[in-house]
Parts: structure tokens; C-alpha cells; sequence
């Protein structure tokens, strides 16, 4: 693994979380506004999951981790 | 006996009031499992049933966890302590939005201790189908989760009133 590798961090889709629990999560990590992460939530809801913008290796796993340790299943892809 | 939580959010604070009863359980559901993080063995919850595989192949995933589960592990440990600090078991509890983050957490994660397989890996079929009985624990785990989400992300200027 290069640390100057790029990585999609991806948030998946669960049966256990539900939507206005990934919307806190994205709100609070993403600094976004409710509605858009209400928006986003629905987002992963239907299509089962959504990528954010590619991160660089260490970025790119803390911010992982950071989704994990708050319940979310998030995992990492290389960027294409 | 009647169980209920009512969570309401006015002016950027959340919130519970429970059943003696309700509060009583989930106090205890809650110490139990911050209790279990913490150990090891058969009543321990291990990093692959709190944390999902981070990359696609299982090698990568495993260092991952060697460089990462550690911190994540004590992120949610100390999430427990602040919110059973926070609420001793009484049927009142008021949080911030810090604190409402907490709980939320907190719920999510206590989930791990009822189900029996990862909380990620669950198909809907099987959620009620819990180790040791605990779907009704498993249920209001679930149920306050989101109610504690829907609460923290209103607006400071608009009342939430949710039931369970």
C-alpha cells in the first residue's frame, strides 16, 4: 500500500442503522447542513451506498475509521 | 408494566424522559455491554463484531485493525463511560448535542450484544432473531437510536416530540 495512493471511502447501505442515525454521523463529520445529510442518508438508503471524494491512504483511513467507531459501515476502494 | 421513552428537543437539547422500568433496563443493558467491551473471551465483543472489514481483502482489513481498532475500540469505550456518567439510570435524562452523538452511539453499538452475527451483516429476516432472546431489548435499542438522531438533528427553533 502507497501512502500517496487515493481511496474512495465508501458508506454502505445496513438493516440496523437508521436513516437519522447516518444523517447525525454525516452531519457531525461532514459539517454538513441536516437537510443535506437527510439527503444523503436517503441517498445510501437507495442505492445502497455512496462514495466520497478520494482521500490520500492516512486521510482516507481515519476517516473510515472515524464512520466505524459511530456504527457505520464504511470501507475503502481504490479511487479509479 | 407500561415501558416508554418520550425524547423532545427544544433549543438545541435533548430530551428523555422513561418509565421507571424502561430506564431501569436499558441502564443495565448498557453497563452490561460497556462492561463486555472491555473484556475478553466468550462474553467479550471482539473488534470484527464491532467494526466491519475496512478494505476488501481480509490481510489488508487485518493490519487496518492492527493500526486503527485500538484507538476506535477506546473512541467507543469512552462514549459508554460519558453517557452512563451522564445518566445514572434515573427516568430523566437532558443532553447537549455532544451527549446526544454519545447515546446515539452508544445505541448503535449496544446492538452488537443481541444480535448473532455483525450488525452489518444482518439480513432484515434475522433482526428479530437475537441471542438469548433479546429482541425486545434489541427493538428499543433500535427505536431510541433513531428517535436520539431525529431529536439532535432538529432545528434549535422547532420542537420535536417522538414516542416510543
Amino acid at each position: 500500500m502507497q501512502l500517496d495512493e487515493k481511496w474512495v471511502v465508501r458508506i454502505h447501505d445496513d438493516n440496523v442503522n437508521s436513516h437519522a442515525g447516518v444523517a447525525l454521523v454525516l452531519a457531525e463529520l461532514l459539517d454538513l447542513p441536516a437537510e443535506d445529510c437527510w439527503a444523503a442518508a436517503e441517498r445510501i438508503d437507495t442505492t445502497g451506498s455512496a462514495g466520497l471524494d478520494p482521500l490520500r491512504t492516512g486521510p482516507a483511513e481515519d476517516f473510515v475509521a472515524a464512520l466505524q467507531v459511530r456504527g457505520l459501515r464504511a470501507t475503502l476502494e481504490p479511487a479509479p | 408494566m407500561t415501558d416508554f421513552a418520550h425524547v423532545t428537543a427544544w433549543s438545541g437539547r435533548v430530551r428523555i424522559a422513561f418509565a421507571p422500568h424502561t430506564a431501569s433496563v436499558l441502564h443495565g443493558m448498557l453497563s452490561d455491554v460497556a462492561t463486555r467491551l472491555g473484556g475478553s473471551g466468550r462474553k467479550g465483543i471482539a473488534d470484527t463484531t464491532l467494526f466491519p472489514d475496512a478494505y476488501r481483502r481480509r490481510k489488508t482489513s487485518a493490519e487496518f485493525r492492527e493500526r486503527h481498532g485500538a484507538a476506535m475500540r477506546a473512541e467507543v469505550v469512552a462514549a459508554f463511560s460519558r453517557t452512563l456518567e451522564a445518566w445514572p439510570g434515573g427516568p430523566e435524562l437532558e443532553l447537549d448535542l455532544a451527549g446526544a452523538r454519545d447515546l446515539r452511539l452508544v445505541l448503535a453499538h449496544a446492538q452488537s450484544a443481541y444480535l448473532r452475527k455483525p450488525r452489518w451483516e444482518v439480513p432484515p429476516d434475522e433482526l428479530f432473531s437475537t441471542r438469548w432472546g433479546g429482541e425486545i431489548k434489541f427493538a428499543w435499542l433500535q427505536a431510541l437510536e433513531s428517535h436520539v438522531a431525529t431529536a439532535a438533528l432538529s432545528r434549535a427553533d422547532v420542537p420535536v416530540f417522538l414516542e416510543l
